[in-house]
């Protein structure tokens, strides 16, 4: 019985019972009602895009995070614990102070080594900056940013598809959705946005899908993407894995005998799942 | 529920087994004034629905020394960690301090039967029909109950109405307590044979406290604890030793200790086959 | 491009489901079965429980014992929150969801069923109302209804967790926050969950008018509140074990790595020994003291053919020591006996249920009763068939649009002929660094 109901009395039982019920009942309450709120915190915050990488990242298979001086060789395999976060990572600062590491090469610093950057029959010049969710930056003289989607990344993406940028003036940040792919009878792939930045300009299909951005940070914020000796064993571990997974007989697109890769995947492989190869390619769920 | 009280009166019931007939007009009268519905005929005995149900009671043994008794089982009124009581989960049903009559709130009843699970006595009936009456006998429903709904649980309350009535009736003539003969159970007034007797368990100068402390007085399963306040009155061995749940007479209130296992076990095999204790002495 | 089912874009990444109309095709049976299950519920609720084979004298029946054994066996869900988020049992992380899944069927399955078998389902509320306090029947009310509120909140994440309900920023924001602060409710649950299993068995533990169901205890519980806890929690993962090895059957694949099947065996076993030892000496206790002191010889309860000493055999040394045994051989644990081990403990503690509400009710209590049985009715099978249905679909439609076995992409790529060995298993190992990869034991078959 209730206080207010007809004879109701306190007793001790009455208190230790309905004490511990309102007191999980208070937990539960209050503990969703915290979680509501800060999901609306994260929300006007707009968190939303790097909650999204978080939870994507911790869902990558390890070989898929090893960490990019482990790939350069520079150090032991090492599995990143940070969402490919280099410009917080303590061990990245250490190997660039004890310059095992060399910096990000920015424009005008003359580091770039120049040419085509064929890399087993990718276009991968050596001059730009690459995400690994196989987008590239490149930092014009004027201080704005120029990003795409590498070559692996469009022939897996193959011919004729559905390309959604965002409009001028969107603010996108490093991780979260950049522009979105959609070929037809498939499910849209987000791209992963390389650098954050404000969007000031787009290209089209005639000059190749392209973003032209005004960096948010003073620096660019540029720490993050690989460079130089680092790109061609990412390339290598991405084929690799993407061997394994068009073909796992080794019948495929086999890179050895030097043949070209197709500019078409999901037209040469039909028998494959390119809806989760898109999604481990490109680092989005 | 100590509340205080000036009055306070623990009523209870003694029926006479060897006077009992087994005709069950306490079965009827009990129905009538409790406006107790008529389930329909499918529910039988296990279904059925009522507050005081006679059962026959049988020696088994062949002719010439059958014998047979009936037992009019009602609501014990347990007084002690009342099985019914401690269960209910929503005080759907109550002890009251002042009389000691165990009350079903039907309207507050969820209807989930535990009281049932937990009653040995097996005195409370689940209505598991929509109650329905013979036609016309929606006119002579009894004002001062009222008939309970589907799926709850109902049981004997000493026809608490009656007590209601006597109380306003003694309250109109400016009394505040009511006199014995004013409030009597309808089974003990329909039993023909006047098997039945009720009033204040602790007044020693009823005559029900001199049968209740009587040799020929026992309780149904009294080892349980449950101090049920309806007593039952046998001269007849056969049927002492069948109800007596193998508990000595002279013990009436169990002391708590280690029980007596070997004698437990003597007074069953006795229960089965009185004969046993005769052959071992010849 | 590969023919894709219609609902391919409900379907988690990388993980393979069968078409769609297979699927439907698996559905429409259990449909079936529900469909008729909730006309037979119907029945009971407008024609009334009339439409049951329970009595005046079997106040419970098929319902309450079946209650009571899905409640016993759905306690893996939070046995396992509380290995995995408060003791960090990491492995079992692989098997969460659908412990929860599991979980959230058999209560809210039990819950359903407990309305129906009310006689007045709408006065529900009045326990919360008018509570008596010194009923086990009230604690086991406010207990499930708090942890069903558990159990739903701890759903939503999965739920959430679908491909397309995270493209919502609002769903993948909330499945976020409430995913932290899953240890509160995997305490908050291991607390209700202790009680109300307990609460279970002091139910018939505080029978002080039925011997048989009648124990002593400690303080205001019963023993068989102590026993019921044991025994759910003892069960529950040998009931998980068994549901994800069905899963596993019935899919064709490997859904969780095989080390959790032998932590699973090893918990159960362990618990399972220490119950049936504890539920010996109670038996004992109970036959030589409880019962005599209140009128009854052990003998008394076990003269009836119907319910013979086998039962008590049956309960604690066929479907109690034996498994209990057979999960704490390493070997065994291991093997296929397993399955078998599981499923006789399952068996056991529903046997257990069973003679704690249907053998207490049909012993007589009073002197010159009789043995009394009974068997349910078509509407009480079928309400309970619809239980059983209920809970396949949900299953299968969680099975397959969430992400009920985290790994299951995982272990389905490392059954791929070419696959290499770095693919550390989890992040535990992974924070040791790579290297640790390849030390873990394969799962290739």
């Amino acid at each position: 019985m209730l206080p207010g109901i007809y004879e109701f009395q306190w007793t001790l039982g009455h208190l230790i019972f309905l004490g511990a019920f309102f007191t999980v009942l208070g937990i539960l309450v209050s503990v969703l009602f915290v979680s509501l709120r800060k999901s609306r915190i994260d929300l006007q915050g707009r968190r939303a895009e790097v909650i999204r990488w978080q939870q994507s990242f911790q869902q990558l298979p390890a070989d898929q995070r090893q960490c990019r001086h482990a790939l350069a060789g520079r150090t032991q395999p090492r599995v990143c614990q940070r969402g490919f976060a280099c410009g917080e990572c303590p061990f990245h600062a250490r190997l660039l102070a004890s310059g095992t590491a060399p910096r990000t090469a920015l424009f005008g610093e003359g580091s770039c080594p120049a040419g085509s950057g064929d890399l087993f029959g990718f276009a991968m010049p050596a001059s730009r900056l690459y995400h690994r969710g196989h987008t590239w930056v490149e930092q014009r003289a004027d201080g704005t940013l120029v990003a795409g989607l590498d070559d692996l990344g469009s022939r897996l993406i193959g011919a004729a598809p559905q390309v959604e940028l965002p409009a001028i003036g969107t603010e996108i940040s490093a991780q979260g959705t950049g522009w979105q792919i959609c070929r037809a009878g498939a499910d849209p792939v987000h791209v992963l946005a390389p650098v954050s930045g404000t969007v000031i300009a787009t290209g089209g299909p005639e000059k190749g899908w392209y973003l032209r951005l005004q960096p948010v940070r003073i620096d660019a914020g540029l720490e993050h993407l690989l460079h130089g000796e680092e790109i061609r064993p990412w390339v290598q571990a991405e084929l690799q894995r993407l061997q394994r997974r068009l073909s796992p007989e080794c019948l495929g697109p086999s890179l050895a005998d030097g043949g070209l890769p197709v500019a078409d995947f999901p037209a040469a492989y039909p028998g494959v799942d390119w809806d989760t190869v898109w999604s481990e390619t490109f680092l989005t769920d | 529920m100590s509340r205080n009280t000036t009055h306070r009166v623990r009523y209870g019931m003694a029926i006479d087994i060897d006077r009992c007939t087994g005709c069950g007009a306490c079965m009827v009268a009990c129905a009538v004034e409790n406006n107790v519905s008529v389930p329909p005929p499918p529910a039988g005995d296990r279904k059925g629905l009522t507050w005081i149900r006679v059962y026959r009671l049988h020696n088994e043994r062949p002719y010439p020394e059958s014998r047979t008794a009936y037992l009019p089982l009602l609501c014990q009124h347990c007084g002690h960690h009342t099985p019914c009581v401690s269960v209910c989960p929503q005080h759907a049903t109550d002890i009251d301090p002042e009389t000691g009559i165990v009350s079903q709130i039907p309207e507050r009843c969820l209807g989930c039967r535990y009281c049932m699970a937990a009653c040995p006595y097996h005195a409370r009936y689940f209505t598991w029909w929509d109650p329905v009456w013979p036609a016309g006998m929606e006119e002579i429903f009894n004002p001062d109950v009222s008939p309970r709904m589907r799926g709850v649980v109902e049981k004997c309350n000493f026809c608490h109405g009656r007590r209601q009535v006597a109380l306003q009736r003694a309250a109109a003539e400016g009394r505040r307590q009511i006199r014995d003969d004013e409030y009597r159970p309808a089974c003990l007034e329909a039993c023909p044979v006047g098997a039945i007797h009720f009033g204040n368990l602790d007044d020693p100068k009823q005559e029900l406290y001199d049968l209740v402390h009587g040799e020929r007085a026992f309780r149904l399963l009294e080892r349980l604890g449950t101090e049920p306040k309806i007593y039952y009155l046998s001269s007849q061995p056969w049927v002492r030793r069948l109800l007596h749940n193998g508990i000595p007479a002279s013990r009436r209130h169990p002391d708590g200790g280690r029980p007596d296992v070997a004698a437990l076990r003597h007074q069953q095999v006795l229960a089965r086959d009185p004969r046993a204790e005769e052959r071992r002495r010849s | 491009m590969k023919l894709a089912s219609p609902d391919r874009p409900l379907i988690m990444r990388g993980v393979e489901r069968t078409s769609l109309g297979r699927f439907l095709l698996w559905l429409v049976p259990w449909l079936a079965l529900l469909a008729f299950g909730l006309y037979g519920a119907y029945l009971c609720l407008a024609l009334g429980l009339n439409q049951t084979n329970l009595d005046n004298r079997f106040a419970f029946g098929l319902w309450i014992f079946l209650d009571l054994a899905v409640i016993a066996l759905g306690a893996g869900a939070f046995f396992t929150g509380f290995l995995l988020y408060i003791l960090r049992r990491e492995e079992l992380a692989d098997l969460i969801n659908s412990a929860v899944v599991v979980g959230f069927v058999c209560y809210s399955g039990a819950v359903v069923i407990l309305m129906i078998d009310v006689g007045q389902p709408l006065r529900a509320w009045f326990t919360f109302w008018h509570p008596n306090v010194h009923s086990m029947l009230t604690e086991v009310t406010f207990c499930i209804t708090c942890y069903l509120l558990v159990l739903f909140i701890e759903y939503i994440p999965i739920v959430l967790r679908n491909r397309r309900l995270r493209r919502i920023p609002a769903f993948l924001v909330f499945e976020f926050n409430l995913h932290k602060v899953m240890v509160v409710f995997a305490a908050v649950g291991t607390f209700l969950s202790f009680f109300h299993q307990g609460s279970l068995g002091g139910l018939y533990g505080v029978l002080q008018g039925r011997p048989f169901a009648f124990r002593e205890g400690f303080a205001i519980w019963p023993t068989t509140f102590f026993l019921f806890i044991l025994s759910a929690i003892a069960v529950g993962p040998a009931f998980l074990m068994l549901v994800t090895r069905l899963a596993e059957a019935l899919t064709r694949k490997r859904l969780v790595h095989p080390r959790v099947y032998t932590l699973l065996g090893r918990i159960s076993g362990w618990l399972l020994v220490s119950y049936v030892l504890l539920k010996s000496v109670d038996t004992l206790i109970w036959l030589n003291r409880t019962a005599p002191a209140v009128g009854f010889l052990g003998h008394d309860f076990y003269v009836h053919a119907a319910f013979g000493t086998w039962i008590l055999f049956a309960e604690i040394v066929l479907f109690g020591l034996a498994p209990a045994l057979m999960l704490l051989i390493p070997r065994v644990r291991q093997g296929r006996w397993a399955i078998v081990a599981a499923l006789l403990a399952c068996f056991g503690i529903a046997l257990n249920r069973f003679v704690m509400t249907i053998q207490t009710l049909s012993l007589p209590s009073l002197p010159f009763d009789k043995l009394l049985l009974y068997w349910p009715s078509w509407q009480e099978m079928a309400s309970f068939l619809a239980v059983i249905a209920y809970a396949v679909i949900l299953f299968s439609l969680s099975y397959r649009y969430l992400p009920l076995y985290p790994r299951e992409r995982e272990l389905q790529a490392d059954r791929d002929p070419d696959s290499v060995a770095p693919r550390a298993a989890s992040r535990t190992t992974l924070a040791v660094g790579g290297a640790g990869a390849g030390t873990l034991p394969t799962s290739r078959r």
